[in-house]
């Protein structure tokens, strides 16, 4: 019940809603009972897969007959029809799950017949193009996917289905086109993280592919973050994504930029906790992996703020006071 | 606590009572294909608002019963219902707490439950193949709870979790997919069963698990998402396993799951003012009692299950939950 | 006939307020000189807009509205031929932006007039840099972050004045004592804006008219349009369909009519006399040309040019203190505008690798022209050389997307607000025709046609506003006749500022008919002739439960 408001009703409504409710429970039942006695008999017929219908169309969580569905199609119907048959039926059944998933978009069963039935497309439609019913379906399936995360941009069931409909594809998309994919849902609103998140795998996938140029890449991407953190410095998709840019903070170049540049924004903002809570891990960083460089007084002066920060943290982010209390402890008692 | 408002026990205990009583509403049957879960949140809330017996124990082992898959050798969630691993694990964590467990046919749910292993490491939920790291967490349980875990290949399913983990510290439902509260606690107790919580960046972990308390007292499941009830237990039992339970606000928590309890029909809801049902009742008594919330019976984080069953069967993996407060 | 109300005039106020009325279950006639409906709000196409125009240009003899008409607009002068297809423009006499929240919508929501008419979403605000190229207005998040212009200190600041702005400012400390400052003061002061930002907020998020707009009643505006946001799509604005506010009068006007109204069109009216006739206990008797019958009302609502006599001045008139007289340009376009940003700022969009099947849906994804449809243009002062230097002009541009013109055609309405003495001096041609030719660079430029873009029509005119006798507060003197007055002068306030005047002359007339022992003939949940004294609870009646469809 995510999200159902309570709704107080009349006597009167509560009741007519009652007698309608009952004449719909006495179909649901009987359906339910046809259902599961052919079921039971092994009825693979034509009526009884357009029971189905009726009954997904009412209850798409109904699991097992979303079950009976398949079993009919594998048993019956693949064995019996042409693979023009088949990729027609199984069409008709996207179709329909695309209907059911507008109405229902985080239904786990419904992408996962979609799944299924992308998977069971034959060959064809002729000998000489064996993809191209597949290609057909496939592209169709990232566009409907597409819509799906215009209407709500954050529904991991699309970014996972996403993820699954560009590794199948006969004809892989290029990395360049999912990467300007995520930009373009970054831009329409950053903090969606899913998009940041769909970023770091893509770019990932680009460096250990040798497609790009790791250096580049992080120079724009610690541009474009910039940018959003000084447009809303309390969004912490952003800060997340930052942190697996800056990774173990191994170049300490890019490290010392990036801890001047949050200076600065913590100097117009002096009420942002991301800002004082990274530049705490930041220095933390600076201090375990590049003692050597800073020099044994300004190491002292590091570890201050850092202690500083902490103190600062516990009050402006009072619901983790005792992580900002455990990290001062350990930086406290750190060796250098 | 003071003034403060208190879990209502005796009517969500009622509110629990009456759900199995709403047989002639149309949505009671719309939700058959939850009805064994149903039953284990429901008696899991109870047991953990100490009421264990409010439930009839002989009408409840006949009905897991009854949802026994023959031909597949699993339980449905309901009778003449396929067979599926979540049904399954819920059938046998109700037997447990039933203190039942020998009503079943351990070998076949073992064989059912290992059938459904991919090469890669994870588990499908039943015969046609949705993977996902829940399932793979379900199977961990039930073959822990049923003294099968040696027939498991541990590395294998070891291995998966490992690819499904991400920078930011926690684990998505499978390899690529973001980070989400629900698949971190399944992702972290699946390890903790399986004595590898090495395998997680556990610093980091806490860290964004931390992250989710947003300022009203709730958690949400991802950064940049509405806090939501269910969140109180997935994202606790989780810094819990790491023991850092510490590093959230647990009064302003208790607050936020108060504040969603419908004081006129019993129940919690996702937040204040929605409808309320069992799932989130369960997992908001669930949170309370890990946060010490006085007068609950201790909640092994872990298996979802009341800490005295999971002692018993010497289970107890080491956590760390709130001193319970009086 | 005899009526509880006449309705004189079919501007949107008094179309609102005739629809609530007879909603309410009161008689209504609803009475209009003109042979459209609109009033001073009217859509028109493009011969009814040279025939209104020739009408008030004339001097021959004319009625006692069209008299009226005549001083209030004045200056009117057209260039250029009527385009084929004349009948295929809906021009708008008082061309405006809707916000998605706001009195309007919800009276179109309430009244279930929304499901006559339809609305597109404005494409984009900009502001006029330099021949060819405009300025974006960075108004939301997403906008600020996008921009490449603004420097990440300024990224900054900007935010945070919309994160204010968009919040409950009222008892923020920023605004203590500054709730009366010039706005662009407020923002140099307490947020430490640069001229460029505060130019962008002042006059393109706040739409102020000028520099002396004090900070509070600006802060309330661009709060308002930043909620509304995301109600319809990511701008905050909508334009109506067929001409915008002239249609929305029309489908009140339809919804009064089903409520039983009478309707009374081209009739100009000859006398309105406040005796009783023998026939009728009713206080007004109205005769209109060429209807034998009389007219019997007993409260008036209606357009002061229907009011010959000048001794009103007593009587309640519902306007907006800050409506002024305006200067205004319809011109009549056949290339489009482009709103392109200078080059060393925005890149257009990088390529875009768009998935779409065969059949090409999804292209829409596809637009990163900066042609636009249905957007809007701000000059604030001293934008323009030989433009004013005090007030802020508005350019809205409307195309087929809106229906209002065939395709390939677009309306330009520029409007210039008239605050100084001097302006009134000069003609409306005079004042807006710089603004014009600078619109017109921004016209693209095909291969084949490297000529600038020249109007295929053109239209100057100066509009006074209505007689405004502005009553003090809440002490309204309690009349039989209801003058609907001026509304805002600020372009996303007008619609608004209409809706809240009929809501005003709604309860001062079912006021007056409550003192004469009047009361509405049906109740208000529509049960038939039920007698006696029904009190009005509410502007709308609600609308009869729909159920909503599940899938059985």
């Amino acid at each position: 019940m995510h999200g159902v408001k309570r709704i107080r009703y009349s006597r009167e409504a509560l009741e007519a809603k009652q007698q309608r409710d009952k004449a719909k429970l006495q179909e649901y039942l009987a359906l339910t009972e046809e259902i599961i006695s052919r079921k039971k008999n092994g009825d693979y017929s034509h009526e009884a897969f357009d029971l189905t219908t009726r009954m997904l169309r009412v209850n798409p969580e109904f699991y097992t007959v979303w079950n009976y569905r398949k079993t009919i199609l594998v048993k019956e119907f693949f064995l019996k029809s042409t693979p023009h048959q088949i990729n027609d039926v199984l069409s008709g059944d996207l179709d329909m799950t695309t209907a059911f998933l507008k109405q229902h978009p985080k239904i786990y069963a419904i992408w996962n017949h979609r799944r299924w039935c992308l998977e069971q497309v034959p060959e064809g439609p002729t000998e000489a193009d064996p993809n191209g019913w597949k290609m057909a379906n496939w592209k169709k399936e990232l566009y409907v996917v597409e819509k799906m995360l215009d209407v709500d941009a954050r529904n991991f069931h699309a970014w996972n289905y996403r993820r699954y409909v560009l590794a199948s594809m006969p004809v892989h998309r290029s990395e360049q086109s999912e990467l300007d994919y995520t930009t373009r849902k970054i831009e329409a609103n950053f903090s969606n993280f899913s998009a940041w998140h769909q970023r770091s795998k893509v770019l990932t996938t680009l460096w250990e592919t040798g497609k790009a140029n790791p250096a580049q890449n992080r120079e724009e991407e610690l541009e474009l973050v910039r940018n959003a953190m000084y447009t809303d410095p309390f969004d912490q998709s952003v800060w997340i994504y930052h942190r697996w840019l800056i990774g173990e903070g191994s170049d300490a170049t890019i490290l010392q930029a990036e801890i001047s540049s949050i200076q600065e924004l913590l100097d117009e903002q002096p009420d942002s906790k991301w800002c004082m809570e990274s530049l705490v891990h930041y220095k933390q960083l600076l201090l375990r992996n590049h003692s050597a460089i800073i020099g044994a007084e300004d190491r002292q002066v590091v570890k201050t703020s850092c202690l500083d920060l902490l103190l600062q943290l516990q009050h402006v982010d009072s619901e983790r006071k005792n992580r900002y209390g455990d990290l001062a402890v350990r930086i406290r008692d750190m060796d250098i | 606590m003071g003034a403060e408002p208190k879990l209502n026990i005796p009517l969500h205990v009622k509110y629990i009572q009456s759900l199995g009583e709403n047989k002639d509403d149309l949505t009671y049957h719309l939700t058959a294909h939850l009805r064994m879960n149903a039953v284990y949140w429901g008696l899991t809330a109870l047991y953990i608002m100490k009421n264990k017996d409010a439930l009839d124990r002989e009408e409840m082992i006949e009905y897991v019963m009854s949802c026994w898959d023959e031909q597949a050798g699993g339980f449905g969630a309901h009778p003449d219902h396929d067979a599926h691993i979540h049904a399954t694990l819920s059938a046998i964590q109700i037997l447990v707490m039933q203190d039942a467990l020998d009503r079943v046919d351990v070998d076949r749910v073992t064989k059912f439950i290992l059938s459904l292993q991919q090469p890669s490491g994870v588990f499908a939920g039943d015969a046609f193949g949705e993977i996902d790291t829940r399932f793979l967490y379900i199977a961990v349980q039930a073959l822990s709870l049923l003294g099968r875990l040696h027939e498991l290949d541990v590395e294998k399913t070891v291995g998966y979790i490992q690819r499904c983990r991400n920078f930011d510290g926690g684990f998505g439902a499978i390899i690529g997919a973001e980070s989400h509260a629900a698949q971190v606690f399944v992702c972290t107790a699946a390890l903790a069963i399986l004595d590898r919580l090495d395998v997680i960046d556990q610093e980091t972990l806490a860290w964004w698990l931390s992250e989710r308390q947003l300022p009203n007292g709730g958690l949400n499941g991802r950064p940049e998402k509405l806090e939501d009830v269910c969140y109180s237990f997935w994202v606790l039992s989780a810094l819990s396993i790491l023991k850092k339970l510490n590093w959230i606000d647990a009064d302003k928590l208790i607050k936020f799951i108060l504040s969603a309890e419908d004081l006129e029909h019993g129940g919690i809801a996702d937040r204040p003012g929605d409808q309320p049902d069992v799932f989130h009742t369960q997992f908001g008594v669930a949170g309370l009692s890990l946060l010490g919330y006085p007068g609950l019976e201790d909640i092994d984080p872990v298996y979802c299950l009341p800490a005295k069953i999971t002692e018993a069967k010497g289970l107890r993996k080491d956590w760390e939950a709130l001193p319970r407060r009086v | 006939m005899d009526v509880d109300v006449v309705v004189l005039g079919t501007s949107l106020s008094e179309s609102i307020t005739a629809a609530a009325l007879s909603k309410a279950g009161y008689k209504v006639a609803h009475i209009d000189t003109n042979p459209y409906y609109g009033g001073d709000d009217a859509s028109l196409s493009l011969d009814e807009l040279v025939s209104w125009a020739d009408e008030r240009k004339a001097d021959n003899d004319a009625s006692s509205y069209l008299t009226a008409q005549r001083k209030r607009f004045s200056g009117i002068s057209y260039f250029g031929t009527l385009p084929p297809q004349s009948r295929q423009y809906a021009v708008s006499l008082q061309p405006t932006i809707i916000p998605s929240i706001g009195p309007l919508i919800d009276s179109l929501v309430a009244s279930g007039v929304s499901r006559y008419g339809g609305f597109k979403l404005l494409e984009r605000v900009a502001i006029y840099d330099s021949p060819g190229i405009v300025k974006p207005v960075p108004g939301s998040k997403e906008d600020v972050f996008k921009n490449k212009k603004l420097s990440l200190l300024h990224k900054r600041r900007l935010m945070r004045f919309l994160m204010f702005a968009g919040g409950d400012f009222e008892n923020k400390p920023e605004l203590q004592e500054s709730e009366s400052v010039p706005f662009a003061q407020f923002l140099e002061q307490k947020f430490s804006l640069d001229a460029e930002a505060i130019q962008v907020i002042v006059y393109a998020l706040a739409f102020c008219i000028s520099a002396t707009d004090r900070t509070l009643p600006a802060l309330q505006r661009i709060r308002r349009y930043l909620r509304s946001t995301g109600r319809y799509g990511p701008s905050s604005f909508l334009v109506g369909h067929y001409g915008g506010l002239g249609e929305i009068a029309q489908g009140f006007c339809r919804t009064s009519a089903v409520g039983g109204a009478i309707y009374i069109l081209r009739r100009p009216i000859l006398s309105i006399a406040s005796a009783p006739s023998e026939t009728s206990s009713r206080k007004y008797t109205l005769q209109l040309e060429d209807l034998q019958e009389q007219l019997q009302g007993d409260v008036l609502v209606g357009a002061s040019d229907y009011f010959q006599d000048d001794n009103t001045t007593q009587e309640n008139v519902v306007g907006e203190a800050t409506s002024c007289s305006l200067a205004r340009c319809i011109a009549i376009i056949d290339r489009p505008i482009n709103f392109s940003v200078s080059s060393s700022n925005e890149q257009p969009s990088e390529t875009r690798d768009i998935s779409v099947d065969e059949d090409g849906s999804g292209a829409d994804s596809l637009e990163v022209a900066s042609e636009v449809d249905t957007a809007t243009l701000i000059f604030p002062p001293s934008s323009l050389e030989g433009g004013s230097s005090t007030v802020s002009v508005s350019v809205l541009i409307t195309g087929e997307g809106s229906q209002s013109a065939p395709r390939g055609k677009w309306i330009l309405y520029i409007t210039m607000p008239l605050i100084d003495e001097q302006d009134t001096t000069e003609t409306a041609e005079q004042l807006l025709r710089p603004y014009l030719n600078a619109t017109l660079s921004l016209g693209s430029r095909s291969p084949e046609m490297s000529a600038a873009l020249e109007p295929l029509f053109t239209l100057f005119y100066t509009q006074l506003t209505p007689r405004n006798y502005s009553t003090p507060g809440d002490a309204e003197p309690l009349s039989s006749i209801i003058h609907s007055g001026s509304y805002a002068a600020y372009l996303p306030e007008i619609a608004d500022s209409a809706s809240i005047n009929a809501e005003k002359m709604f309860w001062r007339a079912v006021k007056a008919l409550k003192a004469l022992g009047k009361y509405p003939q049906r109740s208000q949940e529509g049960e038939e002739e039920k007698a006696g004294e029904v009190e009005v609870e509410s502007m709308w009646p609600p609308l009869e439960y729909v159920e909503d469809n599940d899938d059985w």
